[in-house]
This record gives C-alpha cells, sequence and structure tokens, in this order.
C-alpha cells in the first residue's frame, strides 16, 4: 500500500515538521508498517519539490526518535518498534511533556485548562 | 516517382499527426493543469475553460488544414518535397502560438474571477512508491530484441555468400556505392539497431524514475491513471523501437541482396508506422483522463495542489531553484522536460553551447 503525505507551505509550521507529523501519522495509522522502505531524502525532496535539507532534517529527527532507521545502504526504512513501546521514547515524551507543563504554568494557564487541551487532543487523534 | 510520393506521404502524416497530437492534448494532460495553468477542481468544468479549450482545438484545425495544403500545393508546383520540413517547423511554432494564446487567456480569467480563493494547498507526494517489477520491464525489451537477432542472424548466415564488394547507397533500385566487405560493414546494421535499443534502456530508466505527482480531489486514482500512462508510454516507445530496428534490418537485407534495394526506399515506412502506433496508444490514455468529474464533490472539500504557475515560465520552462529534480513531467504536451534552476542543468547547458561555440569557430576558422 502506498502512502501519501501532504505539506502546506503557506502554514506556520515548517515544512521539515510537517514531513515528520505525517510520517508519524502514518505510522500510528498502520498505512506504513515496520520495514517499509521509504524514499531517500533526495528522492522525497524531488517528490514534493522542495529543498533537500528539509527533508533530510525530517528525517534525521525521525531517525533520532526511533520511528526510522537506515542501513548502510543509507535506504531508510520504518523501524520495528516503530508503532509499539519504547522506553527511550516515553522517557524523551515524559520530559518534553514535563517542560511544556511546566512552561504553560509559568504563563498562567491552569491545571484544568491543560487537562482540556490534552483531552481534546486525545479525542481528535 | 515512388520516392517523391513516399516524401510528400511522409511530410503529411506527420503534418497530421502533429495536428492530432495537439487536437487532443487537452485530455492527455492531467485535468488539474490545463494549458499549463493549475486550476482547482471543481472548474475543471468551468464555461471558460470549455471555451477556451473549443478555441484553441478550432485554431489547431485551422492552422493544420493551412499547413497540410501549403505543403501539398508547394510539393506539386515544385516538384520538389524541399520545403516540408519548413511546412512542418512552421506547423510547430504555430502550435506553440496557439497553446500560449489559450494559455494567457485561461490565466486571466484564473486571477480575475479569483478561482483559487478559498482553497487550501497542498503539496502531495507519495513516501513508499511501488517500483515496478524488473520482469515486467524485460517484457519491454522482448520485440526489439527479437528484431536484432534476427538481424544478427542473418547477417552470420548471409556472410559466407557475400560479393567482396557491398552496396552502401542506393538510387532507387541501383546501387550506386560500394565498399570491401568486412565484418564490421556487414554488421553495421546490427550495431545501429544496438545503439538505438540503448538509447531506449537509459529513457526507460528515466521514465521510471521520473516525479509522479498525486493530484486532487483523488489522490490514489490520479497515481493508477499515470502509472497506466507512463507504461503506455514504454510501451509505445518499445513498439516504435521494434519499428525503427525493422527499417535497419531492411536496409541490411537489401545491401546482403536479400531484397531487391528498391527496397531501402520503403524502408522508412515501418518507422512511419510506428510514429502513427505511438500516437494510437498514448492517446487511448485520454479515456480515462477524461472520465466525467463530479465537480460538486470534487470542490467540496476545498483542497487543491499547490498553485506552481509561477515556476514555469511561459507555460513551458520549468525553473525553480528549491526543486532538486532534474527532469520534471511537461506542463502542456507529451514528455518530459529539464529544470532550468537545477545547477545541474544549468552546467549542462553551459557546456553544450560552449562545446556548440567552439565548434562552430573551429569550423568557420577552417
Amino acid at each position: 500500500m502506498t502512502f501519501i503525505i501532504e505539506i502546506d507551505d503557506s502554514l506556520e509550521t515548517p515544512l521539515y515538521a510537517q514531513i515528520k507529523l505525517s510520517v508519524i501519522s502514518g505510522i500510528k495509522t498502520g498505512k506504513l508498517k515496520p520495514g517499509d522502505v521509504l524514499l531517500s531524502s533526495r528522492e522525497l525532496a524531488k517528490a514534493l519539490g522542495i529543498n533537500y535539507h528539509t527533508v533530510n532534517k525530517a528525517y534525521d529527527l525521525l531517525v533520532q526518535e526511533g520511528f526510522l532507521i537506515r542501513d548502510k545502504k543509507k535506504r531508510t526504512f520504518v523501524n520495528e518498534w516503530a508503532s509499539g513501546e519504547d522506553s527511550r521514547f516515553l522517557k524523551r515524551w515524559e520530559d518534553l511533556e514535563k517542560n511544556l507543563i511546566e512552561e504553560a504554568k509559568a504563563r498562567g494557564i491552569t491545571n484544568l485548562r491543560i487537562l482540556n487541551i490534552v483531552r481534546e487532543a486525545l479525542g481528535s487523534s | 516517382m515512388i520516392q517523391y510520393l513516399i516524401r510528400v506521404a511522409d511530410s503529411s502524416i506527420i503534418i497530421l499527426l502533429l495536428a492530432y497530437i495537439n487536437f487532443i492534448m487537452p485530455s492527455l494532460t492531467p485535468r488539474s493543469v490545463q494549458f499549463g495553468v493549475r486550476i482547482p477542481p471543481d472548474r475543471i468544468v468551468d464555461p471558460s475553460l470549455i471555451s477556451i479549450r473549443k478555441r484553441f482545438r478550432i485554431y489547431v484545425t485551422a492552422t493544420s488544414g493551412a499547413m497540410l495544403a501549403s505543403n501539398l500545393m508547394v510539393s506539386i508546383v515544385s516538384g520538389s518535397t524541399g520545403f516540408s520540413a519548413l511546412f512542418i517547423l512552421l506547423e510547430i511554432i504555430a502550435m506553440w502560438a496557439v497553446y500560449l494564446d489559450a494559455r494567457k487567456h485561461l490565466r486571466h480569467v484564473k486571477i480575475t474571477e479569483r478561482w483559487t480563493h478559498g482553497y487550501t494547498q497542498k503539496i502531495p507526494a507519495v513516501i513508499n512508491p511501488e517500483r515496478p517489477a524488473a520482469v515486467r520491464m524485460l517484457l519491454y525489451f522482448v520485440m526489439p530484441l527479437a528484431v536484432i537477432i534476427a538481424t544478427a542472424a542473418l547477417a552470420v548466415r548471409e556472410y559466407p555468400y557475400l560479393h567482396q564488394f557491398l552496396p552502401v547507397k542506393f538510387s532507387g533500385s541501383d546501387p550506386v556505392e560500394f565498399a570491401h566487405k568486412t565484418v564490421q560493414l556487414v554488421l553495421t546494421p546490427v550495431y545501429s539497431q544496438l545503439i538505438f535499443l540503448g538509447i531506449y534502456a537509459v529513457l526507460v530508466f528515466v521514465l521510471c524514475r521520473v516525479k509522479v505527482v498525486p493530484e486532487y480531489p483523488d489522490l490514489d486514482r490520479s497515481l493508477t491513471v499515470q502509472r497506466h500512462y507512463r507504461f503506455s508510454v514504454i510501451f509505445a516507445l518499445s513498439v516504435l523501437l521494434t519499428m525503427v530496428e525493422l527499417d535497419f534490418m531492411l536496409s541490411g537485407m537489401a545491401q546482403w541482396e536479400i531484397i531487391p534495394g528498391i527496397f531501402t526506399e520503403f524502408s522508412v515506412i515501418p518507422s512511419v508506422v510506428g510514429l502513427v502506433l505511438v500516437v494510437a496508444i498514448v492517446s487511448r490514455m485520454r479515456y480515462s483522463i477524461a472520465i466525467p468529474l463530479n465537480t460538486e464533490s470534487a470542490g467540496a472539500k476545498r483542497i487543491m495542489n499547490r498553485d506552481d504557475d509561477a515556476f514555469w515560465k511561459a507555460g513551458m520552462i520549468y525553473y525553480n531553484r528549491d526543486d532538486p529534480s532534474l527532469i520534471v513531467p511537461k506542463r502542456f504536451g507529451i514528455g518530459y522536460t529539464v529544470n532550468y534552476g537545477n545547477p545541474f542543468i544549468k552546467i549542462a547547458i553551459f557546456i553544450i553551447m560552449a562545446s556548440t561555440t567552439l565548434f562552430a569557430i573551429r569550423l568557420m576558422a577552417w
């Protein structure tokens, strides 16, 4: 099954972040399966008509976060553990979440508001 | 006389083919790109677009009719086909002019009526494309390879019985130039066939790697259509190559005196037949692309492909510095073009221009 990613260059979200989110969404919905070979950074940049470095940045982040892996031939795959629970990922995600909550509290956002935002996000995904 | 009639027929067929290709071109190009202008899904059956398309077809028919009549008239009056190339060139230029006129009108309507207003513009791309199976790709080489093997087998079988001097040039059925028999000379048609096979292999390789652009509103269906279109082009080129290989086989058979020399005059017929077949095969695709679209549902999501008109200078030249692609599908027309914004293409153009200039200067110095 082929998976189509969609990016919008008029949005404030950087293109690399949109690519990253699209790949994660593909893994979440099962359209990208563990072991699936993805286009190389250069090929995907060609397909989207955007700069190679933008795609490379997204791929690097996805590799760092364990969603993708690169082999010696520089091929990029969906990681076998991409859709499963990963303790490293969980730790990083908890840290990130704590930072975000601290930031929100510093700006005066109440616990209830934060909870509602999280509930909304969980409900929409 | 036969020679003259064949040449008149050949040039007339080429003029008619050009006219036919241009006539059906609006149906061959993607629905979301009409006359090189990106349009939203709900405007595909817009009355302004239909009227521009109709006018384009009237102009194409009128221009081609004029060129065909002029070609026939000048050929009959002068008794020569020397002007045919000029009429073919004039037709190509006229077709460009007609296309640019249609593009100008469509762009004007698109901007003044704010067609893209309220649309979210996105760039879609397949991240895990299916690669074509190697066995399937090899099948496209079977026909031309069979002709090459047959030609080589004939050359090997005939070699011991050939005269010491072989005809290399004919005038009608009479040989006018001879050369000493060598293995290299006898195998010349086979070498030529192999060169064309090599060119075809490179083309197939490039075609399999050219980017595919999914189109809104139905991304998956647009991919299927483009995949079929690509394989149709590869198959059509395989048919054309087979015909060109047959040309070489006929020329070889005339040289080896298996058939009379007069057949060299007819040796271009397979290529012309191949060209007609290519147009027939590729134009079949228009039916799948031209399936009526429910414009209400097409426009309901208010999503369209990014408006990339600005990257197409004069609707023909693709210039996008950010796009690393070297080759991209043509905006209007069958085939592919290059990205002039890519540094490699700039260097390649510079090298070609510099070497052509140097060659011209060298020629003038002689």
